[in-house]
Formats: C-alpha cells, sequence, structure tokens
C-alpha cells in the first residue's frame, strides 16, 4: 500500500477506549446542541470541573475540539455544524436506544466499514489479518503517526465486530452488507420505497438514517457505508432521483466526482 | 458515397447550454413532458385556488429548469388575456435583494410594455388611488428616469406630480413599491400574474445569512399583503423560483431534514410556502422523446429516406449515465454527434456513445482533481 493511500486515512486522537462513552455522551445530549454535548463529555469521557467561562473554552478545546470531535465526525458518527450544533449522524442514529453489547458491535461495524469502503482499505492491511500501523511502517514516523489512531481503534473494536470478532456475541443479529441486494434490485428498491418519503428531496443523512433504522427495527445492523452503496445502485438505476450539493462536504454522498446532497424516490405519477 | 451524418442534420441537434430565461429560450427545441404538463396544471391550480403561492421549482445544474420556465413563458403568455407572466432571468447582485427583485420585475416587465401603454392610454388612472405609490408607478411607466432607475439603472426616484416615492434602498421602500406595481397591473385588468424568477441560487452564494433573513422575510411579507387583500385591489400571484437542491437548503434546512435550527429564522416563510416541484426526468421514454424531438427539429426532410441515426441503445447508454441530468445528456449526444461527424460515419452507435462518456468522465475527473 503506496503512502499516499495511507495518507488518506484521517488523524484520530481519540484513544479507541474513549469512543464509546463518547458515543453515549453524543446520543444522550438533549436537542443536538453543542453545549449539551460538551457539558456530557466534560462529565463522563474527561470528568473535569471549571470554574469560569474561560476554564470551560479551554477544556472545550482540550478534549472537545482536539479529540472527540474529529474522530465522531471522520467516522460518521457525529455532523458538526459550529457553533451551535453537534448532532449524531445516521450511524450514531440507532444506538441511543439499544443496550451496551449492541452498541459496541455496531461501532464495530461502522468502523471497519469505514475502513473498507469509507477509505477502500484492503481487509489484508486490517485487523485481524494486518494492521495499519505495520503497513505505514515503510511510509516513514509521519504517516504511522497518520494511521495509529484508526489503527488502536480497529485492533480495539475487533472484539466486538459481529463477524470478525467472537460470532456468538450477536448471533440473533444480521449484518448488512454491500452485496445484499445482488441480482434482486427489486427488493432493494422495494425496502427504498418503503422507507423513503415520496416525491420529497430529504438529505442524503435522513435517506442513511431512515434505512438504518428500518433495518434495525428488524434486527438487521447496517452501517450508513453500506447504505451509501444501495443508495448509489438505486441511483444509478435511475431509481432514486439525487441532487447535487452545493458543495462537497463530509455528509455528500459521491457517486463518481458528483457529490450527492439530497435524493427523491418518486412517487408513481 | 453513403450518406454521412452531416447529410442527415441541418445544424447540430443539441445545443448544450440553457441561455437565458426568455419567452424565446428553447423555443424549437424544447421536449414537452409529462413532467411540465404537471407543473403547468399545478400553477393552473394555485391561480384558481389561492390569492398568492411561492414556490420553487427544484433542479440540478443542467436540469432543465430555464427552459422550463421558459416553457412557461410561451404557454401562459398564450393563454388567457387576463395572464400577465413576467420572467426574471435573475436578481442583480447589489445592494439589497429585495431591491434586485424589484428591479428585475420591472425589468422582466420590458416585453409587454408597449401592451401595457396601450391599454393605459385606454383608461384614466381611478380616481380612490390618486396620490398612492400606484399612481407613482402609473406615471413612472411613461417617464424613462424613473422607469430606468426602477429597472435597475441605479440613482434616486425622482418625484413624478408632486407624489414622492417610496425610498428603494429601504426594504419597507421595495415592499411598498412591489406592492403599487402590482396594483397598477390589477387595474389594468389582468388578474393573473405569473413571476418565473430564474438563478435564485447566486443569492445564497452571495449574500449572507442577515441579508438572506431579510430577504425571506419579505417574500412573507409579501405573502401576507396578497392573502389579506384577497384579490380585492391585487391580482392572484404564482410566484416560482428556479433553483438548485442548495437552494431548498439554504432556504431552510428543515425543507430537507427533520432537524430545525435555531437560527433558522425562515420558519415563517416556509409555513406560506407551497409544496417544491422537483424537475427530475428518469424514464427512458423521456429520453427517447427528448432526442427523437431534437434530431426532428434539425433533421433534413427527406421523406424518402426516412433514416434515425442515432441507435436508441446509444442514447439509453448515456441517459443511464447521466443520471437524469438533461445538460449532460445532451451534452454527450452532442459529443457523440461531433465524433460521428469527423469521422464521417453513416450512423450514430454505442461505441460512439461510450467515447463521448468517456471524454466527459475524464474531464470531470480532471477538474476534480
Amino acid at each position: 500500500m503506496s503512502g499516499a493511500e495511507l495518507n488518506r486515512i484521517p488523524m484520530l486522537k481519540l484513544p479507541a477506549k474513549k469512543l464509546d462513552t463518547s458515543l453515549v455522551a453524543l446520543v444522550t445530549a438533549e436537542n443536538g446542541l453543542r453545549d449539551r454535548v460538551i457539558d456530557n463529555i466534560l462529565s463522563s469521557v474527561y470528568p473535569h470541573t471549571w470554574r469560569t467561562k474561560e476554564e470551560r473554552a479551554a477544556l472545550e478545546k482540550r478534549f472537545m475540539r482536539a479529540l472527540v470531535a474529529p474522530t465522531l465526525t471522520r467516522l460518521h458518527f457525529a455532523r458538526s455544524s459550529p457553533p451551535k450544533y453537534f448532532r449524531p449522524a445516521p450511524n450514531a442514529s440507532i444506538l441511543k436506544e439499544k443496550d451496551d453489547e449492541f452498541r459496541k458491535s455496531y461501532t464495530a461495524l461502522c468502523v471497519f466499514d469505514f475502513a473498507t469502503l469509507g477509505l477502500g482499505l484492503s481487509n489484508d492491511v486490517l485487523p485481524p489479518n494486518g494492521s495499519l500501523r505495520m503497513t505505514a511502517a515503510e511510509s516513514g514516523a509521519k504517516i504511522i503517526d497518520r494511521v495509529r489512531g484508526l489503527d488502536a481503534i480497529l485492533r480495539f473494536y475487533l472484539q466486538y465486530h459481529p463477524e470478525r470478532g467472537k460470532p456468538n456475541l450477536t448471533s440473533t443479529l444480521n449484518i448488512g452488507h454491500t452485496d445484499d441486494y445482488e441480482g434482486q434490485s427489486e427488493k432493494l428498491y422495494g425496502l427504498l420505497r418503503l422507507v423513503l418519503p415520496k416525491e420529497q428531496v430529504i438529505h442524503v443523512d435522513v435517506a442513511r438514517s431512515l434505512v438504518i433504522r428500518k433495518l434495525a427495527e428488524g434486527n438487521t445492523m447496517v452501517s450508513s457505508f453500506v447504505v451509501d452503496e444501495w443508495l448509489r445502485i438505486a441511483i444509478r438505476h435511475l431509481k432514486l432521483s439525487s441532487f447535487k450539493g452545493p458543495f462537497t462536504s463530509i455528509d455528500s454522498l459521491m457517486d463518481g466526482t458528483k457529490a450527492i446532497g439530497g435524493v427523491m424516490m418518486r412517487g408513481e405519477r | 458515397m453513403p450518406p454521412t451524418v452531416r447529410d442527415y442534420f441541418r445544424n447540430p441537434p443539441f445545443r448544450t447550454l440553457a441561455g437565458s430565461l426568455s419567452v424565446h429560450t428553447g423555443e424549437n427545441d424544447f421536449a414537452e413532458l409529462k413532467i411540465h404538463e404537471t407543473l403547468q396544471k399545478q400553477i393552473e391550480e394555485y391561480f384558481k385556488t389561492r390569492p398568492v403561492t411561492v414556490t420553487i421549482l427544484v433542479g440540478d445544474q443542467g436540469g432543465g429548469k430555464t427552459w422550463t420556465l421558459s416553457w412557461l413563458y410561451r404557454t401562459f403568455m398564450e393563454g388567457q388575456k387576463d395572464t400577465l407572466v413576467v420572467g426574471v432571468p435573475r436578481i442583480e447582485l447589489r445592494g439589497i435583494p429585495e431591491r434586485g427583485l424589484l428591479e428585475g420585475l420591472f425589468k422582466g416587465l420590458k416585453p409587454q410594455m408597449e401592451e401595457i401603454k396601450q391599454t393605459m392610454g385606454k383608461m384614466e388612472f381611478p380616481s380612490n388611488l390618486k396620490g398612492t405609490a400606484a399612481e407613482y408607478i402609473w406615471n413612472a411607466i411613461s417617464d424613462n428616469e424613473a422607469y430606468s432607475i426602477l429597472s435597475g439603472a441605479g440613482g434616486r426616484l425622482p418625484s413624478l406630480n408632486g407624489i414622492i416615492p417610496p425610498p428603494m434602498t429601504k426594504t419597507e421602500g421595495t415592499l411598498e413599491l412591489f406592492l403599487a406595481l402590482f396594483r397598477f397591473l390589477s387595474i389594468l385588468g389582468y388578474a393573473r400574474i405569473l413571476v418565473l424568477m430564474d438563478e435564485v441560487e447566486s443569492l445564497f452564494v452571495a449574500y449572507g445569512k442577515s441579508d438572506i433573513f431579510k430577504f425571506t422575510n419579505y417574500l412573507r411579507g409579501i405573502y401576507d399583503e396578497f392573502e389579506s387583500d384577497d384579490g380585492r385591489t391585487l391580482p392572484r400571484l404564482v410566484l416560482v423560483m428556479s433553483g438548485t437542491y442548495g437552494v431548498l437548503a439554504g432556504v431552510s434546512p428543515a425543507l430537507v431534514t427533520r432537524q430545525i435550527d435555531e437560527s433558522d429564522a425562515s420558519q415563517a416563510l416556509l409555513r406560506r410556502l407551497a409544496p417544491s416541484f422537483y424537475l427530475k426526468f428518469e424514464s427512458m421514454e423521456d429520453a427517447l422523446e427528448i432526442a427523437s424531438h431534437r434530431i426532428g427539429v434539425h433533421r433534413k426532410v427527406t421523406p424518402d429516406n426516412p433514416y434515425i441515426p442515432y441507435d436508441e441503445k446509444a442514447i439509453e447508454y448515456v441517459w443511464k449515465y447521466n443520471t437524469g441530468n438533461l445538460g449532460n445528456f445532451s451534452r454527450d449526444l452532442q459529443q457523440m454527434y461531433d465524433f460521428a461527424l469527423k469521422e464521417r460515419a453513416s450512423k450514430i452507435t454505442l461505441a460512439h456513445a461510450k467515447r463521448a462518456v468517456a471524454v466527459f468522465q475524464k474531464v470531470d475527473e480532471e477538474s476534480k482533481s
């Protein structure tokens, strides 16, 4: 794997063990207000007290802005719209109502899907087959420093992964894969027709969340990266209308060079 | 020598850029589809059932918005006599956006000016509106200086016949002039006014949140005035703004998500907006209809040799690749035509389509990198 490919891996500084508590802090905050998430972070993830506004701002910078926010946003667990909001992204949309075991398994699924589908990394460089850090060894200290965060998270979450780790953990759950609807595209369009509102443009994040939630009702866990693949199939086969966003952003659905901001399920005319 | 592509067409059949909104834009080339008919019926319904309608026509760049608006322009102009269509190709990006809208409206009246002046010549200004801003507009229409300022020439509006005009630099002044213009048009006998506003996304790029809020609040003010009047002094108004997904999300995130921002001040306008109309073409029938219409318009008439120089498979390939984007679809079809022309080919085939798509795929990737 070349240095350029490894260079695409985002630098994640949040320790792997803190990811779970950070997710809880995110999904239990009221109204997606950034201040509420920071309160939760400073009470449960990095417990600190403060006396003045300045002290709180310094803690926010040290923990929220440096560690928690970049990791949660890059892994598509949160969307940040400063200064006011820090909201759950589709991958965190079902975490609030689920138990610890599910949350950890689902988080593991999301981080591995992020590595394979989001970043296009091969399974050979991911645990348990390999390690990003070892792969980066030839590319120098700077690249090692870049990949070590994701590497640590992947290694830590391997044990919770429903397929790669201990299979008995979530034996009653189904896992969504990109090829689930191969040769059965009508079934996929049926699912999309069932969950997406007709004749209304919705932000791609809303579409992702609706699909994730619907499948979770039937005990199937699927990450937003897999849902993206399904949406792309439906768009390419003209079953789902797509609308280009005003600019490319972290929440865009990329289809080749096109950054899709909204989608619409066409109703019967 | 066998005939080549050149022998089948008078001129290149696929123009890829729309031009600006006008009554003649896309006049011969526009292929009227079911979706356009639905939009027309929807607007007719609005005229019948509501005193005022503000709606957004949403489509991608190259999605056919300008041509659709131009088609609506022609369709409604040819319709009932009491209907006036005002086309605003863009809002000039200087000063406050509401002033830009007002100036765009006055500029948009130019094609109908002769008819308006003829009607004015046949009647007296109603005495009950003497001294109002509506009388100012009546006078300004015949006054070159005042009309050019109202159309965007810049400067201070002069007093006319002792009437001091409302200030154009203030939001409340532009609202007064806006309503006065529509009262004036109502006096002339126009009961239904269709305003078509193109290129709205530039507003959302050029102006900050506070200006956009004032503008949406201005639209809300217009809505409320028309609704309270309920046809007594104002005509029925349908205002169609065309824009991309960015406009929809820019007017309010609540239009595309279920989240409402506290800072999302356009909530009040949202309640007044009619459902957006989405300009999207999905079916293969639409693609073939567009292609055959354009080919038909530009074909040399050879009744003894009714040859169709495009393979349907080629059209289908390009259509699917462009996921229904009309602009890119036309661009690729034109590229296919150019390839075939250069090679002196006798038919445009799937191979031409694949090569055309590959050219722009490369261009897209290069521009991205």
